[in-house]
């Protein structure tokens, strides 16, 4: 573990289960829960998923006077007995009801945890996360994770911040115990703090927002996300400015062009020109997202903007957002045109989310399996026309696109970032959005929820322990080899 | 080749145990290529209809197989039918059959879509061989 940052994160779903046994009416006095924890292992962030709950029975959990809460042994060893199954390890939670501080725990509370929590860990193994939780009666928690060398020494590393994530994203500083806040510019932040307050502006302020491609929409976003005020834009993307692809790449020079620059580091560059938020962090990674080299940085990040026109891409975030609880919106454009008669023949915009509480991307249509097959072929094959490529048929290939649907789909995925992580447009949040490029009208889908089978559903909160369909981007792979 | 077998992710292992185990008892592991592994499924008799009386034939699975299908067929050597019609979708020279043909001329690839294969459980990797050769029959129909 050599993360800098410590996150505890949970779904929306679980977290409300969890507080309705923390807090149950009309049952004052502490009560707690055990739950199974995974690990979301990022490059400079470690989370702790609580991917489920171990429900309690009748006496799995009562109090005493003497010791405190205590769990049973048949609770605790059904929890064992889980932890192992998911692969994962445990979180002892409770509560302390008239704590209306900082909830801190009591020495019972530090007995208990290297009591039972170091005897389950010895069961579980090394990898197994071993955490502990108190919340208090303002609902703020505390969490820690321990690392025991024997039963006598243990070190507790206390989280620095809560997520819950579905279909939103509420983050809370723990050592504040408020909203996670970043740093504001009232001046130059005025007009939107007029919309969503300066708490919204400083909920902004505290994002680490990825985003992955920046091309057409990728380079408006860069531009665009870091002047809404986030406080931290990391950049992925591999492919370099040229001439062919300048009409809509903004923010870049001639200059960029003549010296072949990385579209990641205009993107950081034109971020840090724009952004409002004072102590604004850009970095670029030269990289593919369906590589597990890239894959650590994106776990770093609280919300992932899709801008990569890549149907395996899609796939790995979408698998991604659920197994580690984070949000990703995907925004595309697909557009024909008929150059003789000077008009676009057909067109859409769209704009997507998935992750928990949303759709996934293969049951909201936005890619099969068969197409994220063929994006694992090299160029050579693949083409825009799949299969049928052979022969001396051009390798350049080059889908119509325009800046202006560009900026649209860039606008609609800001919208949708806002309503996410402020919940500015509750009812704009889980759905596609489609812009209809002949008639010039924008809906939405029908479709809230992923289908009955969907596998995607068993896969959330389950971290490092879901395995990513990554492999070689033969992309980057001929781009590495041409550079 | 076992060394490329050990090297196969764990569920085309699986997979590759139950394709020895079914119905195709010689099945190995020819190449790996990009994202794709090459299994030989050894070499059958062919329909009538074909000039050729038998072929060896090998399936190109993705190496993320559960997330991403198998795609494509290869045969050597190139197929031709005895009525002289060309068959759907065979190409020579294919990038994709280098592994097993690096001259690109004594073999024949499918481009072949396998997207309603069944892709639940590794051992719906057996399954490749069945529709390999369905690939073949229709190809000569």
């Amino acid at each position: 573990m050599n993360a800098v940052e410590l996150h505890f994160a949970l779904s929306t779903e679980v977290h409300q289960r969890l507080e309705s046994l923390l807090f149950p009416p009309g049952e004052p006095g502490e009560h707690g829960a055990i739950a199974i924890i995974t690990p979301s292992s990022g490059a400079t962030r470690r989370t702790l998923i609580a991917h489920s709950i171990v429900e309690p029975r009748e006496g799995d959990v009562t109090w005493d006077a003497d010791d405190g809460l205590l769990f049973s042994t048949s609770y605790k060893s059904r929890a064992a007995d889980e932890a192992c199954r998911v692969g994962g390890g445990l979180l002892f939670v409770h509560t302390h009801p008239l704590a209306m501080g900082k909830p801190v725990p009591s020495g019972y509370d530090l007995a208990a945890d290297a009591r039972d929590l170091f005897f389950l860990g010895e069961a579980l193994g090394p990898a197994a996360p071993l955490v502990a939780a108190v919340v208090g009666g303002n609902r703020r928690w505390s969490v820690r994770e321990y690392q025991f060398r024997g039963r006598t020494k243990a070190t507790a590393e206390f989280a620095t911040t809560m997520r819950v994530v579905g279909p939103g994203l509420s983050k809370f500083d723990l050592s504040a115990m408020a909203r996670a806040a970043g740093h504001v510019d009232r001046r130059a932040q005025d007009s939107s703090i007029r919309l969503w307050g300066e708490t919204g502006q400083e909920a902004l302020g505290g994002l680490r927002v990825a985003l992955v491609g920046a091309g057409g929409v990728g380079s408006i976003l860069a531009e665009h996300v870091p002047r809404l005020g986030v406080g931290e834009l990391v950049v992925i993307e591999f492919d370099r400015i040229t001439r062919e692809n300048f009409n809509r790449q903004q923010g870049s020079t001639r200059e960029d062009v003549e010296n072949r620059a990385l579209k990641a580091e205009i993107a950081c560059r034109i971020a840090r020109a724009s952004a409002t938020a004072p102590r604004f962090k850009a970095r670029s990674v030269t990289g593919s997202v369906v590589e597990a080299a890239t894959i650590r940085d994106l776990l770093d990040c609280d919300v992932i903007l899709n801008a990569a026109d890549s149907a395996w891409a899609r796939q790995v975030l979408d698998q991604l957002a659920h197994a580690h609880l984070i949000p990703v919106i995907n925004g595309g454009t697909e557009l024909r045109g008929e150059p003789l008669e000077q008009r676009i023949v057909s067109g859409k915009c769209e704009v997507t989310t998935t992750g928990p509480g949303h759709p996934c991307f293969e049951c909201s249509g936005l890619y099969t399996v068969r197409v994220a097959t063929e994006a694992r072929e090299h160029p050579r094959v693949r083409g825009r026309r799949g299969y049928l490529r052979v022969g001396n048929e051009s390798l350049d290939e080059r889908s119509p696109s325009v800046i202006s649907t560009n900026a649209l789909v860039a606008g609609l995925m800001e919208l949708r970032l806002q309503a996410i992580a402020l919940a500015t447009t509750p009812d704009a949040t889980v759905c596609t959005q489609r812009y209809h490029v002949q008639e010039g009208t924008l809906d939405h889908s029908l479709v809230r929820s992923c289908a009955a089978d969907c596998p995607r559903v068993e896969t959330v909160g389950l971290g490092d322990l879901h395995p990513l369909p990554l492999g070689v981007d033969r992309d980057f792979e001929a781009a590495r080899q041409s550079a | 080749v076992n060394q490329l077998e050990v090297g196969l992710p764990v569920v085309l292992q699986h997979g590759l145990d139950a394709l020895r185990s079914g119905v195709c008892r010689e099945a190995s592991v020819m190449a790996v290529d990009g994202n794709f592994v090459l299994f030989d499924l050894g070499t059958g008799a062919l329909p009538a209809s074909y000039s050729e009386r038998e072929a060896r034939v090998f399936a190109r699975v993705s190496l993320d197989f559960l997330n991403a299908e198998p795609y494509g067929v290869i045969t050597i050597p190139f197929l031709h039918r005895v009525d002289g019609k060309p068959i759907p979708n065979q190409h020579a020279g294919h990038e994709s059959a280098r592994p097993v043909d690096p001259t690109g001329t004594a073999s024949g690839f499918w481009s072949w879509n396998w997207t309603s294969m069944p892709r639940r459980r590794a051992e719906d990797v057996a399954a490749v061989y069945e529709w390999a050769w369905k690939c073949l029959r229709d190809g000569g129909a």
